[in-house]
């Protein structure tokens, strides 16, 4: 074996044919070799095939199992973190205004449902459908107001001018997306809703009005031209 | 991107593999019946980390022998520790190595030499001549170079001729 090359040997150990007495001594080596290993017991080939057959749990825990939780769990933590700080901000945007955009709109859209919303005695909370199924007036930034165009914008001016002499509150501006039209929103004391009112229908505007726990939630919407 | 390669049933490769996994075993370690444990200790681990083999690294074989020689290295470090402790108690008194035994029939004095080769000599007979994996593929499961693997098996030869009377 000493008089062949390693290199040599190793291509013999990957199947080359012995050339020489001496490579085809090495070859003898190995098969001896190879004959003295033997097929492993039928125990343990038992306890093999019994292991594979009953699958991983037979197996016990992965290890890192935990390492793996830790991994997965992460950015379900983050996200209810992230949720639980954004959510008390949103409700708090939506406060005021939102949760009776819907009931004013349902009025709007459907003339037999307006008295019925007013003579309604249940909190306008638990009527009103989500926010997002007022599809007439879907909500616009604060900047909405500067694409109002033409006469809009002044009469958006005079209404809410009227809206603040009636004492109203929480006055917010809604724009439709292409500037053509508009809607103030406001809370205004329960004595005070027909003043404001008036002054809003002064400026062409379309009212519908919400009783809501002792105020009403005024809802004007001027459109261009109107 | 790589091409996808078919995966194999866990069984189907415990199948085929079960006789070099137990003959690599019995090389590393030089007991047929530790052998036998460590063996079906392999199998479980591989099959706790089946959903880590990625057959486009290589064929399940080498995974195989690669958790074999874990399981053995874990076994003779935890042997390690424990013959240090029983020394620590009974100094002075050595404790027998048992020989490599092999199937009747088969030269013993072979047998003998392969047990008096060192151990990383015994690991490259077993994976180069034994398990016919190549160069590349020893290496890998041994931690060596192809190159030192060659030599490491010409080393081993030698000696095993040096012992053995040719047939």
């Amino acid at each position: 074996v000493s008089d062949v090359t390693p290199e040599r040997l190793a291509e013999l150990a990957d199947g080359a044919t012995p050339e020489t007495e001496a490579e085809r001594d090495a070859v003898a080596l190995m098969a001896e070799v190879r004959d003295l290993a033997e097929p492993a017991p039928d125990a343990v080939r038992e306890r093999v095939r019994a292991l594979a057959a009953e699958g991983p749990a037979a197996a016990g825990r992965p290890r890192g199992g935990w390492r793996r939780l830790a991994l997965a769990g992460a950015p379900v933590a983050a996200a209810i973190v992230a949720l639980a700080i954004a959510i008390p901000v949103l409700t708090r945007d939506d406060d005021g205004g939102s949760r009776d955009v819907p009931a004013a709109a349902a009025d709007s859209a459907n003339p037999m449902a307006a008295g019925a919303a007013e003579a309604q005695t249940a909190p306008p909370a638990a009527a009103a459908p989500p926010p997002q199924a007022d599809a007439l007036h879907a909500p616009e930034p604060q900047s909405g107001a500067t694409r109002m165009r033409g006469d809009v914008a002044g009469r958006v001016d005079r209404a809410r001018a009227a809206l603040e002499e009636a004492g109203a509150t929480g006055v917010r501006l809604e724009g439709s997306a292409d500037g053509a039209t508009a809607t103030l929103v406001a809370e205004v004391p329960a004595g005070a809703a027909e003043a404001a009112t008036r002054g809003l229908e002064e400026q062409g505007a379309r009212v519908t009005t919400t009783r809501v726990e002792g105020v009403v939630v005024v809802r004007a919407t001027l459109t261009g031209g109107g | 991107m790589r091409a996808a390669t078919s995966r194999p049933a866990f069984a189907d490769v415990a199948e085929a593999n079960l006789d070099a996994v137990h003959r690599y075993l019995v090389h590393m370690v030089g007991d047929r019946h530790l052998a036998d444990d460590l063996t079906s200790a392999t199998f479980e681990r591989a099959l706790r980390d089946w959903r880590r083999y990625d057959p486009a690294r290589g064929r399940p074989s080498v995974w195989l022998v690669e958790i074999a020689r874990r399981v053995a290295l874990d076994h003779f470090r935890k042997d390690g520790r424990r013959r240090a402790r029983e020394e620590r108690y009974a100094a002075g008194i050595p404790e027998a190595t048992p020989p490599p035994d092999g199937p009747g029939g088969l030269p013993d004095d072979l047998r003998d030499a392969l047990g008096r080769l060192t151990r990383a000599e015994r690991e490259v007979v077993a994976l180069r001549v034994v398990l016919g994996l190549d160069a590349a593929e020893a290496g890998r499961v041994a931690g060596m170079t192809a190159s030192a693997v060659g030599t490491a098996l010409h080393r081993a030869l030698g000696k095993l001729r040096a012992e053995v009377a040719r047939p």
